[in-house]
């Protein structure tokens, strides 16, 4: 086995900053103007962008439009890896969503039902349209897809997850 | 002509289970020496025994060594083979009417030493022995004296006594048994029939006369009957027979040696076979090495792959973050401003869960990880060149490969298996030819009794016609007991004054033994042991030679076992002036009369041979004269030596 290189991308914080202001430019909210981005969507959403396999799977699982992965995202080490913990941990997303927040990037939202949701503010929104790196733009193509999800109920998503995960 | 009955062995043959151990015999003088226990008197006991001794003692080297054995002899000058058990005297003894290369041929007669198991097919063995040396069967009175006395059957080994002394006899006064009384009287009885002194002779041989001739047109008409059967089943002759039995075995021979050539051949093609198959296990062997490179070589490429993908994601991952953190700023270090629970979060925590590199590292990063893409790369491009190479390689191999398959084919198909099918071919037609050749010798076996039948009304015709002359003889002839023993006590003072013994003042047969007494002492009280042996010898040696010039019925074959016992001879040499054992016999040296002994069996046997005469004599002995050894070499037929000594045989079984 290949040994894989001791700095870790993934862990970087200003790529999950950028990551997630593109979830919060796009899903925060469904078509139908319900805000439903609470914690855990934003937990799992991040961690779809990193792992494209699982994404489809989850995709295909609920009949919905798979994405066209190039080779690099389909072969690649990390892509085999299962972290299915990850997936549902909140506390690398609570960091974030405090860090978006203290620079002013987030708005909080709260109702009885969705509870806590989040949003972006107007400069996190400005901010999100400079984002235009190749990965952002690729990891833009995903987070349209992930539109497809937004009203799949977040426990059957986590289920999907573990599911995918196992068959990959 | 002199009718006298002759045995004449050809050879003694013991069938081993190792080997075959082989004594050929001279016509004439026949000696016999060496070390003790190396199995001289053994050779002389199973010529008593092969002919109709009651038993045999074999030694723990016979018993090891030999299954049976086979004596080839000439009675009356025809050919007999005798095959005895030597483990067991009851059973059965084989004999073949014919000399020892034809019985495969022939159907053996069975004859037995035990009078109670005669049957229509087993023969005495006695009787058969007597009728083939033309020896009257008859029989004798149990007491002479009695008008009325009860008769017993003369046997052929009652006569046979006379032409065997055996080790314990020379020189002993037991010789021939003679302390036994009805055994003596036996003895006198047999000495009479041997010079036809029986009152009864006439008579009986009158008997035999008629008993032969119904014998005679008993076979004749056996014959004829046989001879019809022979002719209505179209027969071939004994002469065409032979002549397809040898062309059988000529091609059988010939056929053997295309087998053994054939076994040859196929022994030097397997080892062709053989360095083919070789070559295909290497050529085997090396295609699974190249195929399991190229399966490694083919994994490297999957994992040198995926690693570059990584670092091509991972290098997108890096730029999007150079490209984020100039727009978002930099995180302060304590983070208030929690938006679910206003908990705050210091730097610590951040970083427990993520790393937040300055750009100058992250530009490192970039630049490292861009030149592991380039080494990914690269490697995948060798692994897939040295794929390409080892495909290269193996295709050669492949075809390595179909050709050695081909070649161990064509090897098999074209060499090996028409070796075979040529040997099967070989083998059918020997069993075939073997199959006739049973068939044949069966053939050959019925022509041969056929043709015995008529031997054995030629050998009848030969008995009646002897009896005949003899009857004739005897009716205007016959000798007296006292001619004849002075007769004999003449040849015997012959005997005595050419061994070199002149002191002799009276010699006669005693009319009351039937033995030697010399100067007024009859055998049994002569002390001396070479006395003793000079005289026992001396008697049976006379009375071969009265045989030379008297029709007797006593066969001119004489067996001593230890010439020399009881003499105070030197072993090389005559210079002995010492008379060891002797009060008797006073002049002449031991030494001298020792050689003059064998001298004058040498010189009596050249005596017969000047009248044409058939005879022959066995000497067995420790030592022989010097002159023995160096004047008469073709008359020794084994010189054993215990140790081997000069490359003599250790013994009559010289494998162990």
């Amino acid at each position: 086995m290949v040994q894989r290189n001791y700095f870790i991308p993934t862990r970087e914080l200003n790529l999950n900053l950028g990551l997630t202001l593109m979830i919060l430019n796009k899903l925060s909210a469904t078509k139908s103007g319900i805000f439903n981005l609470d914690i855990d969507r934003i937990t799992f959403y991040l961690y779809f962008l990193y792992k494209p396999l699982t994404l489809n799977k989850v995709l295909e699982g609920n009949n919905k439009s798979k994405v066209a992965l190039t080779i690099e995202e389909k072969l690649n080490i990390s892509s085999q890896e299962q972290e299915q913990v990850s997936a549902l941990n909140t506390k690398k997303t609570r960091i974030i969503l405090s860090s978006l927040s203290e620079l002013g990037y987030l708005i909080v939202n709260f109702n009885p039902k969705s509870g806590f949701t989040y949003s972006l503010s107007i400069k996190g929104a400005e901010l999100v349209g400079k984002l235009k790196s190749p990965y952002f733009r690729r990891a833009d193509i995903f987070i349209t897809a992930l539109t497809q999800l937004q009203s799949i109920q977040t426990s059957k998503i986590q289920k999907q997850i573990a599911t995918a995960n196992i068959s990959l | 002509m002199n009718k006298t009955p002759t045995i004449e062995i050809q050879q003694l043959i013991l069938k081993g289970f190792r080997k075959d151990y082989i004594i050929p015999f001279n016509p004439g003088i026949n000696i016999i020496y060496g070390d003790h226990a190396t199995g001289k008197s053994t050779v002389l006991n199973l010529i008593d025994y092969m002919l109709g001794a009651k038993s045999f003692s074999p030694d723990h080297e016979i018993q090891s060594s030999v299954e049976y054995a086979i004596l080839e002899v000439k009675l009356n000058d025809i050919p007999y083979v005798i095959k005895r058990d030597i483990y067991n005297p009851q059973k059965h003894i084989e004999v073949y009417l014919t000399d020892f290369e034809n019985i495969s041929n022939q159907y053996p007669v069975h004859c037995t030493i035990n009078k109670n198991k005669v049957t229509e097919n087993t023969q005495l063995y006695s009787d058969f022995l007597l009728s083939s040396l033309s020896l009257p069967d008859i029989k004798v009175k149990r007491s002479p004296s009695k008008a009325k006395s009860d008769m017993s059957k003369l046997s052929f080994r009652d006569i046979f006594k006379y032409c065997y002394i055996e080790q314990d006899d020379v020189g002993s006064t037991s010789f021939l048994d003679i302390k036994n009384p009805p055994v003596s009287v036996k003895n006198k009885e047999t000495f009479k029939y041997i010079y036809n002194l029986l009152d009864e002779n006439i008579a009986q041989l009158q008997e035999h006369v008629g008993q032969h001739s119904s014998l005679k047109n008993h076979l004749e008409s056996k014959l004829k009957l046989v001879s019809e059967f022979l002719r209505e089943t179209d027969f071939d002759s004994s002469q065409n027979l032979n002549f397809i039995m040898d062309n059988l075995e000529e091609e059988e021979h010939l056929l053997k040696q295309q087998f053994n050539n054939i076994n040859k051949e196929l022994s030097n093609s397997s080892e062709q076979t053989k360095a083919l198959k070789i070559i295909l296990k290497e050529l085997n062997d090396s295609i699974k090495n190249k195929e399991q490179k190229i399966k490694i070589s083919l994994n490297n490429v999957d994992q040198y792959t995926k690693l570059k993908n990584e670092y091509t994601n991972e290098l997108s991952m890096i730029k999007a973050s150079i490209e984020a953190k100039s727009l978002i700023g930099e995180v302060p270090e304590k983070l208030t401003n929690c938006p679910i629970c206003e908990s705050i979060i210091d730097l610590g925590s951040i970083n427990q869960e993520f790393d937040i590199q300055p750009e100058d590292k992250l530009n490192q990063e970039l630049l490292s990880i861009k030149r592991k893409v380039k080494i990914a790369e690269r490697t995948v491009i060798e692994e897939r060149d040295k794929i390409d190479s080892i495909k290269k390689q193996l295709s050669d191999l492949y075809e390595d490969k179909v050709k050695a398959e081909d070649m161990l084919n064509e090897d098999i198909s074209s060499t090996v298996s028409p070796f075979i099918s040529n040997r099967d071919g070989i083998l059918k037609e020997l069993s075939r030819i073997s199959e006739r050749k049973a068939k044949y010798i069966e053939y050959l076996k019925i022509r041969n009794k056929y043709d015995n039948i008529g031997r054995e009304i030629t050998r009848e015709q030969n008995t009646i016609d002897k009896l005949q002359e003899k009857l004739n003889d005897l009716i205007s002839n016959a000798p007296s007991m006292t001619e004849t023993l002075s007769r004999i006590g003449s040849l015997f003072n012959k005997f005595l004054i050419d061994i070199g013994i002149t002191n002799i003042d009276t010699l006669e047969i005693s009319e009351k033994t039937l033995l030697p007494r010399i100067n007024g002492k009859d055998y049994l009280n002569i002390n001396s042991g070479g006395d003793r042996t000079i005289t026992s010898i001396g008697y049976l040696l006379t009375l071969l030679i009265d045989s030379m010039n008297n029709e007797l019925n006593l066969p001119r074959f004489l067996m001593v076992d230890t010439v020399g016992k009881y003499l105070g001879k030197t072993k090389y040499g005559l210079s002995s002036e010492g008379n060891i054992n002797k009060n008797i016999f006073t002049t002449g040296s031991d030494a001298d009369i020792y050689m003059n002994i064998y001298n004058y069996f040498i010189k009596q046997s050249e005596l017969c041979e000047d009248m044409g005469l058939r005879r022959q004599i066995i000497l067995v002995d420790n030592d022989v004269p010097p002159n023995i050894a160096n004047d008469y070499l073709p008359f020794v037929i084994a010189h054993y030596s215990r140790d081997g000594v000069n490359g003599l045989p250790k013994g009559l079984i010289d494998d162990i």
